[in-house]
């Protein structure tokens, strides 16, 4: 009976998948009806209120020219003729007037934030709602208010129970694993197929609905890249293929699951203070890339979660250690819930019940060609060319920033 | 992922905040939104790090400048959100529908005025004048070099012939210019 279990429980893991996945299929189309009527008839409020359907227009408007006048902005300030003061105190005018135009609205600062739900069209959560409750139609309201019920009385806490499940069976099976002696043969794939099963039924409870493209170009072995949205890409790249993960040792419930897997598989968690152990994390990394008996490394080179419009600097740390890295673009479809992790202002908690209560997070994964660094490349330009490329493909931003600025300040070290 | 009740500003407030800067409702709701997504920390102010924090302002070379004109009228070095307006209200288009006390010519003078004049005391010495040079050309020009365009500039524009530029000789040198062009951004409706 006791040896049945290892078998009995990944098929069943695979009956319950398998549903969902059908259920998943119907709960989308459903959403999206659900969104379309809502969003009809938000546009039918505010086609009574024309003032606001002008200022959603002007902002679209806006936000085309608003690079070309940041550009001119540019323009105004290299052209300086060394004169009289009229001269001297205009280019001065004008550079405080740019300033002061990106203290209104500038490039960077609103990655870091949970971007604007699109104008015009309404999910029915409370937190994208961009206007007063009470100026709704009692239609709205009442779908609303509906919508709020079914989240929070049955959703939350069903989903709550589900992942709490699934952690503790992780952490079982896990140990169970890690007491087979590492000279089997049929362990590592066990450990691989087990865990994934394991991913996929928590994506039952997390909601994560997946549209795979290029499958065909799965790492297999080597480094792999990605960009970084939330703890929810893990997860999500999870579910398809088995990682060797990074990244910095976590407390708390990240902390549990990190421990978990670590006792069935090898992964590298490190304290990123303690920089001595940087030149053993590259030669460790070495090692591992260019084994291909090893599951290929999920690095992201972001070093930073990025609200999902934009891809921000890599760090080319992971890009020296290897001549070849497999990218893979993530976007999240912000129509049935924001994956974005805003880690400064809310914690893993409440992130998590906001994660509980959305609808769905529904995500498009990119598996790219793998691409080869260049003799002449450095790996700095290597970096670049690489997120340009995961820019390109996921349809968002190439930003030069780096992520990090969200924790800490711009430093004026060209002076 | 903020919390959104904070996002919407009281009646009370906007009408006040209307009444002396001129802006419209919608602007001062939109304003109020950039204003707390800059707030990091919730607390209803921001101070001079929160400002420094946008990236592109941080490379403009006026940029301490820039941050510190928002914290002229405040004790505590931080500003509160309708100090801010009140600042953002100098830069408001003067063909835009009515005029307000704040963006006249002569308030957006006198803003760029008070960029030069550190100490405050109404009028721009030669130290001022230099330390704004710096700024704007960095390291690109020597000292000595910029010293010399400081006194050519003051001498040719100090009328009273006090050594010192007055704010009736800022004016006169910016004469001809279209200061309300120069010192306006756009804001949206």
């Amino acid at each position: 009976m006791l040896l049945l279990l290892p078998l009995a429980l990944p098929l069943s893991c695979a009956l319950l998948c398998s549903c969902s996945a059908c259920l998943c299929q119907r709960y989308v189309e459903l959403l999206e009806h659900l969104f379309s009527y809502s969003s009809q008839q938000l546009q039918a409020l505010q086609r009574q209120q024309p003032a606001i359907d002008e200022y959603l227009r002007e902002e679209q408007q806006h936000r085309l020219q608003f690079p070309r006048a940041l550009a001119q902005l540019g323009q105004a300030k290299r052209g300086r003729t060394p004169a009289e003061l009229g001269a001297r105190i205009g280019q001065c005018c004008d550079l405080i007037a740019e300033g002061l135009q990106l203290v209104l609205e500038d490039e960077v600062t609103p990655r870091f934030a949970a971007a604007a739900p699109p104008a015009g069209e309404w999910n029915l959560l409370t937190r994208n709602l961009r206007q007063q409750k009470r100026q709704l139609s009692w239609r709205l309201q009442l779908l609303w208010l509906l919508s709020l019920l079914l989240r929070y009385t049955l959703l939350v806490p069903l989903r709550c129970l589900g992942i709490g499940g699934c952690i503790l069976l992780v952490t079982l099976l896990t140990a169970l694993l890690g007491q087979l002696p590492n000279r089997c043969s049929w362990k590592r794939s066990l450990v691989q197929r087990v865990l994934r099963q394991c991913f996929l039924l928590s994506t039952c409870f997390i909601p994560v609905v997946r549209r795979i493209h290029n499958a065909q170009h799965r790492p297999q072995f080597g480094i792999c890249v990605c960009n970084h949205t939330s703890p929810l890409d893990v997860i999500v790249l999870m579910c398809d293929v088995h990682y060797s993960l990074t990244g910095q040792r976590q407390d708390g419930i990240l902390g549990i699951i990190q421990r978990a897997l670590v006792r069935a598989s090898p992964h590298l968690w490190f304290e990123r203070s303690a920089l001595l152990d940087r030149q053993a994390l590259c030669q460790a990394l070495r090692l591992h890339a260019a084994d291909s008996n090893e599951p290929p490394i999920l690095l992201f080179p972001e070093g930073t979660c990025i609200n999902n419009t934009a891809v921000m600097q890599f760090r080319k740390g992971g890009f020296a250690i290897c001549n070849v890295v497999y990218p893979v673009a993530l976007r999240y479809d912000r129509r049935f819930g924001d994956a974005f992790w805003d880690s400064t202002r809310c914690s893993m908690l409440r992130y998590l019940l906001l994660i509980m209560s959305s609808w769905s997070i529904t995500c498009d994964v990119w598996y790219m060609p793998p691409h080869q660094r260049l003799p002449s490349e450095s790996a700095l330009d290597f970096s670049r060319r690489v997120k340009a490329a995961i820019a390109a493909q996921a349809g968002i931003d190439d930003l030069p920033w780096d992520g990090n600025l969200k924790r800490s300040n711009p430093v004026r070290d060209w002076q | 992922m903020g919390n959104k009740s904070s996002l919407f500003l009281r009646h009370e407030e906007i009408a006040q905040i209307q009444n002396e800067t001129g802006f419209t409702p919608n602007q001062i709701e939109r304003l109020y939104s950039r204003f707390t997504s800059l707030d990091r920390n919730d607390c209803g102010t921001l101070s001079r790090e929160d400002l420094m924090r946008i990236p592109e302002l941080a490379i403009n070379p006026l940029c301490e400048r820039i941050v510190h004109s928002f914290f002229a009228e405040s004790t505590d070095d931080r500003v509160n959100f309708r100090q801010f307006m009140n600042v953002l209200a100098h830069f408001r288009p003067l063909r835009d529908n009515k005029q307000s006390k704040l963006n006249s010519r002569e308030e957006k003078l006198k803003f760029a005025f008070k960029m030069y004049d550190l100490d405050d005391d109404g009028v721009i010495s030669r130290d001022e004048l230099l330390s704004i040079l710096h700024m704007m050309v960095g390291a690109n020009i020597s000292q000595d070099q910029l010293v010399s365009i400081a006194e050519r500039t003051i001498l040719e524009a100090d009328l009273c012939c006090q050594g010192k530029i007055s704010f009736e000789d800022f004016c006169k040198a910016l004469e001809r210019t279209d200061v309300d062009q120069k010192m306006s951004i756009r804001f949206l409706n």
